[in-house]
């Protein structure tokens, strides 16, 4: 475990239990976020980044989901061993979250100005000295940080009269009100429209830069992931399968499923539509053996069947595919 | 991969717009006076050729998915004129129109909604068919079958309901009921935009070999430009119900005029620095996407645009052909 | 190659689960196994009424002053009344005329209702949505009890008529819910694509729209029986009911009133015959929305 890692994965298995069986979903991911690092988790729609993500903030309800092995280490503590007063000792405080789609993510019956106030005075926990005055100063000084035009106005008003890229800068606003350690994004951009999506990802690249926190940013959009962040790690059905600095992921991709999405993606610069992946996500109650990307591999071989460990190729860059295994 | 198709001579137009104008009113007060307009579609000419695939680009509240709705009949246009196939359609009524639907297509963004959650595939398939009176049952039967292996679904499919299916697979039923009574002219607005990368390369080859297959003619409304640049014959930009710019797609990427494509353009979040090149030098986004309800004087554009001139706030500027086939709207390129 | 088709068998296995996961579902939820086996039980002592019951011809005109108000014994496992009548016996056919009035009333709610209720949502915001509606709104603002009480009274009292009064002021409520959906659903795409494809408003409005009310109708439909039955011994007890010798659980309840706490058995079973299967549909209805609710995720 290195010194400087703020958010450590290890192992991590979950799996539900619906009627009919059991949906293992991840299968041994592995993560590692140093400080000041921006992470960013690629999948598409089904692989798990998502359930990474609320394992780790630990809002899966117990009952249907199991977590036979794993670890989940905050500065060095596990968060799955973690009572519920000791995890509201990070929450909101340590590592706070920017979820999904803004409209959803705020109440409507509440003024913005409301919503922010009482994130702070969540964040700050039992302090005594804060006053009023000290709370509304903070809650304009980030606003203003955000970018959000018409400041006093837009605290006097309701969510339902912003825009979507309004409202994101609120929620990342609602996010940095602590002294963060670890953010994480949770598909920012993927609702708003593509100028926006553009100034919201430059912000939280200024904000996380300036303030020195570390972010985990999950998306399903390749160049997203590849403008915004510094190591990029490829999930594909609850396995990661590479991970590498970001650059030479899209440089450089080895393992097949990261080549196929990358070719996947229509070019600015032409060539033509690629066919797509053939095939189709494997279904959690029976999963492939092995690497579970197997059964749509090209280069499948009798091999795949036992799951590839995430193997060290070039400096950082990692792969799990017996193609590289030496 | 499946190389572009080149415009032909636009000698047969098969939709033609002139002025199209869509506006919906405010109302207010007790006796619901019309106060104002809304105007989701702001005077919109374009013309699309046999087998061309035209690509309509804008963001929200752009009115680019009205304006599909409007061309098949799901809203009527306030003003202006649309042209099918030389016949003016813009104002038939219920009974002409019905005929036309089985010419004019429309295929829907989301495919968790465009399917009827309560009735089974066969049954959606058949629909198109049982309203326009296509053969018997057995005819019906033999015609689903052929739908389903059109766009490449097992035939067990037709007994299922949508919820078993994912959301490639939907949108490919959603297609063929629209191809189901052979139609010459599919609107098909953001038909990949909710689907994973790796399943909208199976849907477009899927559309591209159908478009080849019948010779239909395509409005290919989306917000994805890199999508268009592979796909397109020709492209237009779309904004605040306007058309800012329009072009073949070569010349279109090859020299992008108006401050707003190049806006969306630099903002296209691209995964190789080959595209990284090509972008325009980074044009940074500003301004919030605008609502149609309060359109801003003159150029639409102008609160956002930085190469805004003291005329763009006060007079709309005139469509300019800039070059051949390539038309902006901008004093930019005033003489 | 392989994986693949064996995801394609589970999909398709998976359908004809959807009905075993939710009898599986269903049971899972006790309170709900508990109002099924209410609804059950008072369904088949109904029907059987004639066949179970230890007196059937106590439940007409009938009297034994020898045996009237006797206390619950072995005889007679609820006592007698005040002309020497089984109660357990008329309460088992007592049981007949509520679930009568449930169906009868439901029936002839329900169809009007749902199909004015489409027609509003779909014309919504025109001068049909308006005429429906304000009719609609008009009942909506009355309580039904008191309204029900004021056509009953109206009206000569008889069980037929108390079921027309009912029917009258019960229909709105499904107008209301349908009108809610449909309105909601008018403009999902699938309906576009249905009027895109030309289809006629009548197949919009009975083959896309109205499978989807089916679920919320149909839970509605399973709590209203509790109620409607309710509002049937209510109206029955204030005499506007089933009028006597016919034995309604109202009018029992009615009956024995002068007599409490002497004669407790007279008003308290079927009282208690009254709760049960109020509770066995409310049971059912709560479980049934419970179940269908879920089907969402």
């Amino acid at each position: 475990m290195s010194n400087d890692a703020v958010l450590e994965i290890v192992d991590l298995h979950v799996q539900f239990k619906v009627y009919g069986g059991l949906l293992r979903v991840l299968d041994g991911v592995d993560l590692l976020i140093r400080s000041k690092e921006k992470v960013g988790l690629v999948g598409e729609t089904g692989c798990g980044k998502t359930i990474t993500l609320k394992t780790a903030i630990r809002v899966l309800p117990s009952p249907p989901c199991k977590i036979p092995r794993g670890e989940i280490l905050f500065q060095g503590q596990d968060i799955l061993k973690m009572s519920r007063k000791e995890l509201q000792y990070f929450r909101g405080k340590k590592i706070a979250m920017i979820p999904q789609d803004p409209t959803a993510s705020l109440n409507p019956v509440f003024k913005i100005g409301t919503q922010l106030t009482d994130a702070i005075k969540y964040s700050a926990g039992s302090k005594k000295n804060l006053t009023k005055k000290r709370i509304l100063d903070k809650a304009i000084g980030i606003l203003k940080e955000v970018g959000l035009p018409d400041v006093m106005r837009n605290m006097n008003s309701y969510p339902i009269q912003l825009s979507g890229g309004m409202k994101q800068r609120i929620l990342i606003a609602m996010a940095l009100v602590a002294e963060l350690d670890l953010l994480f994004a949770d598909e920012p951009t993927t609702a708003l429209d593509v100028t926006i999506q553009d100034q919201i990802l430059r912000l939280m690249h200024a904000l996380v830069d300036r303030r020195q926190v570390a972010m985990l940013l999950i998306s399903h959009n390749l160049g997203t992931i590849r403008e915004s962040t510094d190591i990029t790690y490829i999930m594909y059905a609850g396995q990661i399968v590479e991970v590498a600095e970001t650059e030479k992921i899209f440089s450089d991709p080895l393992h097949p499923y990261t080549k196929a999405l990358i070719s996947s993606v229509p070019k600015l610069t032409g060539g033509g539509i690629s066919p797509g992946i053939p095939g189709m996500i494997p279904n959690y109650m029976q999963p492939p053996r092995g690497c579970r990307f197997q059964p749509r591999c090209d280069h499948a071989t009798n091999a795949c069947m036992q799951k590839p460990p995430l193997q060290q190729i070039a400096g950082d860059h990692k792969v799990a595919c017996f193609l590289y295994q030496k | 991969m499946l190389p572009l198709s080149k415009v032909t001579e636009m000698t047969n137009n098969v939709l033609v717009l002139r002025d199209v104008r869509k506006y919906y009113a405010i109302r207010k007060g007790l006796f619901r006076k019309r106060i104002g307009n809304v105007k989701a579609v702001d005077g919109v000419s374009l013309t699309i050729g046999e087998d061309d695939l035209f690509g309509l680009v804008g963001e929200s509240g752009s009115g680019k998915s009205t304006l599909g709705h409007t061309i098949v009949g799901l809203q009527k246009a306030t003003s202006g004129s649309i042209i099918f196939k030389g016949n003016e359609i813009t104002h038939i009524n219920k009974k002409d129109r019905r005929p036309l639907k089985k010419e004019l297509q429309i295929v829907f963004q989301d495919p968790g909604s465009s399917l009827n959650p309560r009735r089974s595939i066969k049954q959606t398939l058949q629909l198109p068919l049982k309203v326009h009176n296509i053969g018997n049952n057995k005819h019906m039967l033999k015609t689903v079958e052929n739908l389903l292996e059109m766009v490449e679904l097992p035939l067990e499919y037709m007994r299922k309901h949508p919820a078993a299916l994912s959301g490639g697979q939907k949108q490919r039923v959603a297609i063929a009921r629209a191809l189901a009574t052979e139609p010459s002219f599919i609107v098909l607005d953001e038909p990949t935009s909710a689907l994973d990368v790796s399943v909208q390369g199976k849907i477009m080859t899927l559309l591209l070999k159908l478009r080849e297959r019948f010779g239909l003619s395509m409005l290919f409304i989306t917000h994805d430009l890199s999508l268009m640049r592979n796909v397109a014959s020709s492209l237009a930009i779309m904004y605040l119900g306007k058309l800012c710019e329009e072009a073949e797609t070569s010349e279109f990427f090859q020299n992008p005029l108006h401050p707003y494509t190049q806006m969306l353009l630099s903002a296209i979040p691209v995964v190789s620095k080959e595209e990284e090149a090509v972008k325009p030098k980074k044009m940074i986004s500003t301004g919030e996407v605008p609502s149609p309800v309060n359109t801003p004087p003159g150029c639409s554009f102008h609160p956002r645009c930085p190469s805004k001139m003291d005329v763009c706030s006060r007079v709309e500027p005139a469509i300019i052909e800039a070059k051949e086939g390539h038309t902006v709207k901008c004093h930019l390129f005033a003489e | 190659m392989k994986q693949q088709r064996h995801v394609f068998a589970d999909l398709f296995d998976r359908d004809c689960e959807g009905f075993k996961r939710g009898l599986f579902k269903f049971s899972r939820n006790p309170l709900s196994v508990i109002g099924l086996m209410i609804v059950l039980a008072v369904a088949v002592l109904a029907s059987f009424a004639p066949y179970i019951a230890p007196y059937p011809e106590h439940a007409g005109k009938f009297v034994n002053f020898d045996e009237a108000s006797q206390a619950p014994s072995l005889r007679h496992l609820f006592g007698t009344d005040t002309v020497g009548r089984d109660i357990l016996s008329r309460i088992l056919f007592g049981y007949r005329f509520s679930l009568l009035m449930g169906v009868i009333v439901l029936s002839l709610v329900v169809p009007p209702g749902v199909v004015l209720g489409l027609m509003a949502g779909y014309f919504k915001n025109t001068w049909i949505d308006t005429l429906i509606m304000r009719i609609t709104d008009i009942f909506l603002a009355l309580p039904r009890l008191v309204l029900a009480l004021g056509i009953a009274a109206v009206l000569t009292p008889s069980l037929s008529n108390s079921m027309i009064a009912v029917s009258l002021v019960w229909w709105p409520w499904y107008c209301r819910n349908v009108y809610g959906i449909t309105s909601s659903i008018r403009n999902e795409f699938y309906v576009q694509a249905a009027e895109a494809i030309g289809a006629r408003t009548p197949h919009i409005l009975f083959r896309e729209i109205l499978p989807n009310c089916i679920s919320p109708v149909l839970t509605m439909v399973t709590l209203d029986m509790g109620i409607v039955i309710l509002m049937g011994a209510t109206l029955s007890f204030l005499g506007l009911g089933i009028q006597p010798p016919k034995p309604g659980l109202g009018t029992m309840v009615a009956d024995g009133a002068m007599y409490m706490p002497e004669s407790w058995w007279i008003s308290v079973f079927p009282a208690l015959a009254i709760i049960a299967v109020v509770l066995g549909f409310s049971l059912l209805g709560d479980g049934l929305r419970d179940l269908l609710a879920e089907e969402k995720v």
